[in-house]
């Protein structure tokens, strides 16, 4: 079995180093072996540290941090061959790597292979970055070879990614799968993890072999949720839907949040065990790109079973 | 007051020296004392003022005397990791022409090393198109010949390489595995496995499981490495960027006293902060047991023949994905260039930065003016190979520095034509133009992207002559004796340097190269074949050639 090694890039300053933290943080992540360019950029969360040694940092979860060094392909070979065998490699490219180059040199090394290619882009920046007489088509390039595509700082864009933004992606990386993050990118982390496991997103350079991309949407609000109309939303989610997750505030009940997941298979609302979750209503749900309607009847159907505002006096 | 006696320890005479100082530019003889020049001048004034009986006279048989060369720029690490390796490449870089030059090359520096079944044997510059077998080397032709060893030819791209079927075993390659996407695996015709040549990510897993030599290792290969400086005429050589473990690397080296020669380290600007913040580096000392750490150098692009060099506009050719429009990339972001400039001038320290592509010239240009554009920073841009000419006058407003490549005329000047077009091309590494606007600049080899040898890069700069033989911008060709200062006094310059060595007068280091004659005078196609004879440290001969049989 070859290791999945995700790929995370994207700008300086996009928030890569916090969605790697939100990603550690992740029971999913135990056995990850982490790659970096240098120690200095990760705020690796010192309570996790069990120690440290020959250029590894070991955390109490079972992952470790080693830096790529001089040879990135080198540094995945020497990954692969730690004991125990990693589970997962997560690999953070600096902000001037182009992730379909860190992908093709991932492909070749023996024992690895490409689970994903996330890149990161800051939603307040990335349109003037993309336009930047230096950076620009840099940004462009890294923002094409991105399986996924996570908005980060949407809390600074009023919550949700400027319809500008949304389109201009639509339109300069068709297909590709976008989740937004607010400044805590914890509540993507598990369909992030859902979506690396699709082997559509492989090398992530380019539309899959079959023509066929993700479209994803997130939907938020702080305003609690009513409990029957969210069930029949739920319950009328269209088949194109392959994946719903995420965090549910019933109106009836706000003092506690639920978690929510729904494959084609299942359903399940569960009471969240993890109280760090900002209390509210986010829910991103996955549809292939050519069923892109299919989502936007889901937000429909959501909005519908928001309760009634209440009156500040 | 009584005339203190005089006594020279050696007395260079009866040769041409060329002093690189105006006011007298050609001297005879040379003395020196305590490691430093004592006096330069002509013999009847010298001699019998310095000479005692333990004054050794050396007698320059009319040959040509030069400061030691100061290394612009280069990747000492290089020669360190390379001095066990075997050079194969084709003229003027190696002695290798065909399939059986290399086989005879390799085996008699094996049998010279007394090379021991199971060692590897390695090889640099392997490139097929420069030799005259019109097919590329393969594992068939090195087998008879080395059974008991492992054996990697690497490619002159550093991107790939030839191996013999021992070596393939050891490294664990299997040879009927398919390329990887983005590799290239040469087959045996009319079977599927793999003939010997490997290139990019087909060449990753080898490249990955190669031996690296061990720390005492490397230590071991300082001597060889230094000589092949020496031999070159280099008294004062680089290292830019260290590699973060090259740096403690060196202060160990330096620690057990093994440098002859003056090193100087530039940091990776990524561990500048960390050095700063810790204090774990003393920037700005001089040198401790010959080394010394310089500054920092950050890597602003890739490189032009590699199409990854940051330009403005785009190339007449596809990029090296095959993109259209193309005009490279950065290789740091504004922002991280600009961070490093800024603390680099906060703290006194040096900053040398690699821009190739007129972009990264201008990223460099903003950060200087970001971080308040002090004056007299002497800060270097190494390469400056496609500088344009507005910014030549930035160079001077900001006391900038080049380092110039005038050896890429010769290797990849019609490859610069044919994907820049002749109007950019021709400006490539503008020596005369700067030199018209007062800029002070050295010349380098960045070994070992090309081969330490002064007399070449001096060739380079003076005839400006591509492999075809395009002369690649006429007008920038400039003097043998202003081709000489940039690898001397003005290379020292660069270093800060300049009040103790890169020219031949009293008070100064008594570095010397001594050539066999006189390139400001020979046919300009006759300099590149000048050989250095003699090097002198601190007037200890470091180097002697052996007689030509």
């Amino acid at each position: 079995m070859s290791v999945p090694v995700v790929i995370l890039g994207g700008y300086l300053g996009a928030g890569k180093t916090t969605l790697l933290n939100a990603l550690l943080r992740s029971p999913q992540s135990a056995g990850s072996v982490v790659l970096l360019n240098d120690f200095g950029s990760v705020n690796v969360d010192s309570r996790n540290v069990a120690g440290s040694n020959a250029g590894a940092i070991e955390l109490t979860n079972g992952c470790a941090c080693c830096t790529i060094g001089s040879d990135l392909a080198t540094a995945l070979g020497d990954a692969v061959r730690r004991a125990p065998k990693p589970r997962r490699i997560l690999l953070e490219t600096s902000g001037v790597a182009d992730p379909a180059r860190i992908a093709l040199i991932a492909s070749a090394v023996p024992g690895v292979s490409v689970a994903a290619v996330v890149v990161v882009a800051d939603a307040q920046t990335v349109l003037e970055r993309s336009r930047d007489r230096y950076v620009g088509e840099l940004v462009r390039r890294q923002l094409r070879s991105a399986g996924a595509i996570v908005l980060t700082k949407v809390d600074l864009t009023g919550g949700s990614a400027p319809g500008a933004l949304r389109e201009w992606i639509g339109s300069e990386i068709p297909g590709v799968a976008v989740l937004e993050s607010a400044n805590d990118p914890g509540s993507i982390v598990p369909a992030l993890f859902e979506l690396d496991a699709r082997p559509r997103l492989d090398a992530g350079s380019g539309p899959a072999p079959d023509g066929r991309g993700f479209a994803s949407v997130t939907f938020r609000s702080t305003v609690p949720v009513r409990r029957d109309r969210f069930v029949e939303a739920l319950a009328a989610i269209p088949s194109d839907v392959l994946r719903a997750k995420g965090t549910v505030l019933f109106d009836d009940e706000p003092e506690r949040l639920y978690s929510l997941q729904r494959t084609d298979a299942s359903l399940s609302i569960v009471p969240c065990a993890n109280r760090r979750s900002p209390p509210e209503t986010q829910i991103v749900a996955i549809a292939p790109a050519d069923r892109e309607e299919a989502l936007s009847r889901l937000l429909e159907a959501l909005h519908q079973a928001l309760a009634p505002a209440v009156e500040v006096p | 007051m009584p005339e203190i006696p005089r006594s020279a320890d050696r007395i260079f005479t009866n040769g041409t020296i060329l002093t690189m100082v105006d006011a007298r530019p050609v001297a005879e003889t040379v003395c020196v004392l305590n490691g430093k020049i004592a006096a330069v001048g002509t013999a009847d004034e010298i001699v019998p003022a310095w000479r005692s009986d333990r004054s050794e006279i050396v007698d320059l048989g009319g040959r040509t005397l030069v400061p030691g060369f100061l290394d612009g720029h280069s990747h000492f690490i290089n020669a360190v990791r390379l001095a066990t390796w075997t050079n194969v490449s084709a003229p003027p870089v190696g002695p290798v022409r065909s399939i059986p030059d290399l086989v005879d090359t390799l085996k008699s520096v094996a049998a010279q090393r007394a090379t021991k079944p199971g060692d590897w044997i390695m090889a640099y510059g392997y490139d097929a198109t420069a030799m005259t077998d019109g097919r590329n080397l393969t594992r068939a032709d090195l087998d008879p010949h080395f059974p008991d060893n492992p054996v990697l030819v690497l490619h002159v791209s550093l991107h790939g390489a030839v191996l013999n079927t021992r070596g393939f075993a050891q490294t664990g390659f299997d040879l009927r595995a398919p390329a990887p996407a983005g590799g290239f695996t040469e087959r045996i015709a009319g079977s599927g496995e793999a003939a010997g040549l490997v290139m990019e990510t087909s060449f990753l897993p080898i490249f990955m499981n190669m031996p690296a030599p061990s720390a005492a290792e490397q230590l071991d290969s300082m001597d060889a490495a230094q000589q092949l400086y020496a031999s070159n005429g280099y008294t004062t050589v680089q290292d830019a960027p260290m590699e973060p473990k090259t740096r403690p690397l060196y202060h160990r080296a330096a620690d057990e006293g093994r440098f002859y020669l003056d090193v100087v380290g530039y940091v990776n600007w990524m561990e500048l902060a960390a050095l700063i913040e810790g204090r774990a580096e003393p920037f700005g000392e001089g040198y401790r047991n010959r080394f010394r750490v310089g500054g920092v150098k950050v890597i602003a692009d890739g490189s032009p023949q590699g199409k990854t060099a940051f330009w403005t506009k785009p190339l007449l050719t596809p990029g090296p994905g095959g993109e259209k429009n193309w005009r490279g990339e950065p290789n740091v972001t504004p922002e991280e260039l600009g961070n490093a400039v800024k603390l680099a001038y906060e703290r006194d320290v040096q900053v040398m930065v690699h821009c190739n592509g007129d972009a990264a010239i201008d990223m460099l240009l903003d950060a200087h003016a970001a971080a308040g554009a002090p004056a007299g920073r002497r800060t270097v841009v190494i390469h400056s190979q496609f500088v344009r000419p507005d910014q030549l006058e930035k160079y001077v407003a900001y006391d900038f520095l080049a380092s110039f490549f005038t050896n890429h005329a010769f290797f990849w000047g019609d490859v610069h034509v044919e994907n820049l077009g002749k109007e950019r091309a021709y400006f490539l590494s503008p020596t005369r133009t700067a030199s018209e606007l007062g800029i002070r600049f050295s010349n380098h080899s960045d070994f070992a992207v090309t081969p330490l040898n002064p007399m070449f890069i001096l060739w380079t700069s003076v005839a400006r002559a591509s492999r075809s033989g395009q002369v690649i911008g006429p007008s920038e060709r400039i003097s043998p004796m202003r081709g000489l200062r940039a690898l001397t006094i003005d290379a020292a310059y660069q270093y800060g340097e300049e009040r103790s060595k890169g020219s031949i007068e009293p008070g100064k280091a008594a570095d010397f190269a001594i050539l066999d004659a006189n390139p400001t005078t020979v046919e300009t196609d006759r300099i590149k074949d000048v050989r250095v004879v003699e090097t002198v440290k601190d007037g200890i001969t470091v180097f002697r050639a052996t007689e030509r049989p």
